[in-house]
C-alpha cells in the first residue's frame, strides 16, 4: 500500500499536479506546458465503469481498481486496491474539482479529472479545454496530446467507444505507461445491514 | 482507511471489554473458531462508497491457516491472488508471476492482513478494549457488535459486525465520515464481506502450501 503511494505521489506530481486545494479553478498544467479545463459532463453520455489500472512508472509498476461514474451532475473517480482500500477519491461537479482521499494534498484533483477527460471525452470536447499551444491529434484508434508538434500525452484505444474495453496511456516525458482494461462489474451482494 | 486500519492494530492483545455474560460467550465463540486449523471458505466482498452508486465487488476464495497465514485468492473481476502472512505479502498475478514484498514495503496491505487473520480468526483477545461488545445468540449461531469507545476511533470507524456459527460467515466494516488521509473529509463507506460454504482441515494441500511456499509461518 504504501509502495503504491510512493508510486502515485511522485507520478502525479510529474504529471504536473498543480497544489490547489478543494474548489479549484477547473483547469490543470500538464506536463510538457500548457493546461487543460475541465469540460461539462454533459459532453459524453452517462456511463459508469470499473477498470483495472496497471501503471508503470519509471519501471515500477502497481495495478489499482479504478471505479469511475460521469452523468449530467458531474464525474466521480475512487480508486482503490483489490482488497478495497481507497487510495484516491475525486470528484468534479461542473464547477469545481474536488477530494476526498488523495495520497497527498499537493496533487491537484482538476489534473486527475483533465486525464480521464482528455482520455474519454469526445474530441471537439477535448480541444475546447486545451489551451495554447497544446492541440489534439486523433487517427485511427489513437489520440494524442502535442505542444507544437510534439507528443506530450498518447493514449491508444480498444473498443469502439467510451469507456472502451480497454486503453494505453503513455506520458513519455514521465516516464509513465497506464495499462487500462474495463471489468465487468459484478452484481452487488445484498446490503442488509447486520446479519440475522 | 489506513487510519482506520492502523487505529484497528491498536487495540491489539488489549483485555476484553464486555458485560460478563458476553465475555463467557466470546470465550466459547473464540474458542470454537480457534479449534480450526485451517479453513477454507468461499467470499463476497462489497465494497460501497458514499461517493459511487455501484459497490465495488470482488468474489474468490480464501484459505485461512493459523500457521501460515490467509490466502485470499480474488477470481472476479479479475484474477488475483494475496498471500498475507506474519513476515511478507505475496501477490501472485494471473499469469503466475509471483511479487513477494516484506511488510515494511507495504504496511497498509500488511495490517489488512493483520486485520483479516484477527477478525477471522475471531481473535478476541486482539478486538479490544476500546470496542463496547455486543453479542447476541449462543457459540452455534452469534453476531457480536463491536462499537469503539474513543472518539479518535468512532472517527473513522462506526462499527465493526461479525456474525457466524462454527465459522465466522460475516464481517461488516462501516466507516465513518472523519478527516482524511491529507486532511480531507472522509466518506461514510461502508465493506461487507459474506463467507459461504466453510470447510475446516488439519492442514494446507499441497496446492495451498505452494502458494503460502514462501511466506515463513508460525514455527
Amino acid at each position: 500500500m504504501k509502495r503504491l503511494h510512493i508510486l502515485l505521489f511522485p507520478l502525479l506530481l510529474a504529471l504536473g499536479a498543480c497544489g490547489e486545494g478543494d474548489g479549484e479553478a477547473p483547469c490543470a498544467p500538464l506536463i510538457g506546458g500548457g493546461s487543460y479545463c475541465l469540460q461539462p459532463t454533459t459532453a459524453l453520455a452517462p456511463f459508469d465503469v470499473q477498470q483495472k489500472v496497471e501503471a508503470t512508472f519509471r519501471g515500477r509498476r502497481e495495478t489499482m481498481i479504478a471505479e469511475i461514474e460521469s452523468d449530467a451532475e458531474g464525474m466521480r473517480f475512487v480508486g482503490l486496491t483489490p482488497f478495497g482500500q481507497k487510495l484516491l477519491q475525486v470528484a468534479y461537479d461542473n464547477r469545481a474539482a474536488s477530494a476526498a482521499t488523495l495520497p497527498d494534498r499537493r496533487i491537484s484533483p482538476a489534473l486527475l479529472i483533465a486525464l480521464l477527460q482528455i482520455a474519454l471525452w469526445p474530441a471537439d470536447a477535448v480541444r475546447a479545454g486545451l489551451e495554447e499551444p497544446l492541440t489534439l491529434d486523433e487517427n485511427a484508434g489513437r489520440r494524442r496530446i502535442l505542444n507544437r508538434g510534439e507528443a506530450t500525452i498518447s493514449i491508444d484505444y480498444r473498443g469502439a467507444q467510451p469507456p472502451y474495453r480497454g486503453l494505453r496511456i503513455a506520458v513519455p516525458a514521465a516516464d509513465l505507461e497506464l495499462e487500462i482494461e474495463t471489468l465487468e462489474a459484478l452484481d452487488t451482494i445484498a446490503a442488509d445491514g447486520k446479519e440475522s | 482507511m489506513r487510519r482506520l486500519i492502523l487505529s484497528l492494530l491498536l487495540l491489539a492483545a488489549a483485555p476484553l471489554h464486555a458485560a460478563p455474560a458476553d465475555a463467557d460467550t466470546l470465550a466459547r465463540i473464540g474458542a470454537q473458531i480457534e479449534q480450526h486449523a485451517v479453513v477454507r471458505a468461499e467470499f463476497t466482498q462489497s465494497k460501497q462508497m458514499a461517493a459511487l452508486k455501484r459497490p465495488l465487488v470482488t468474489t474468490g476464495r480464501l484459505v485461512f491457516s493459523r500457521r501460515h497465514g490467509v490466502l485470499w485468492q480474488i477470481e472476479q473481476p479479475y484474477r488475483i491472488t494475496y498471500v498475507l502472512g506474519e513476515e511478507r505479502i505475496v501477490e501472485i498475478a494471473a499469469d503466475g508471476t509471483r511479487r513477494e514484498r516484506g511488510l515494511r514495503d507495504v504496511p497498509g496491505m500488511a495490517q489488512v492482513g493483520r486485520v483479516f487473520r484477527a477478525l477471522l480468526g475471531a481473535n478476541t483477545a486482539a478486538l479490544g478494549e476500546t470496542f463496547t461488545v455486543v453479542v447476541r445468540g449462543d457459540s452455534g449461531k452469534w453476531e457480536i457488535d463491536l462499537k469503539p469507545r474513543q472518539a479518535q476511533l468512532a472517527q473513522f470507524l462506526s462499527g465493526l459486525y461479525l456474525s457466524g456459527g462454527r465459522f465466522v460467515e460475516s464481517i461488516r466494516i462501516d466507516e465513518n465520515g472523519g478527516a482524511g488521509e491529507a486532511g480531507q473529509q472522509g466518506s461514510k463507506d461502508s465493506t461487507q464481506i459474506r463467507l459461504r460454504n466453510a470447510q475446516s482441515a488439519e492442514a494446507p494441500n499441497a496446492d495451498e502450501l505452494q502458494l503460502f511456499g514462501g511466506v515463513a509461518g508460525k514455527p
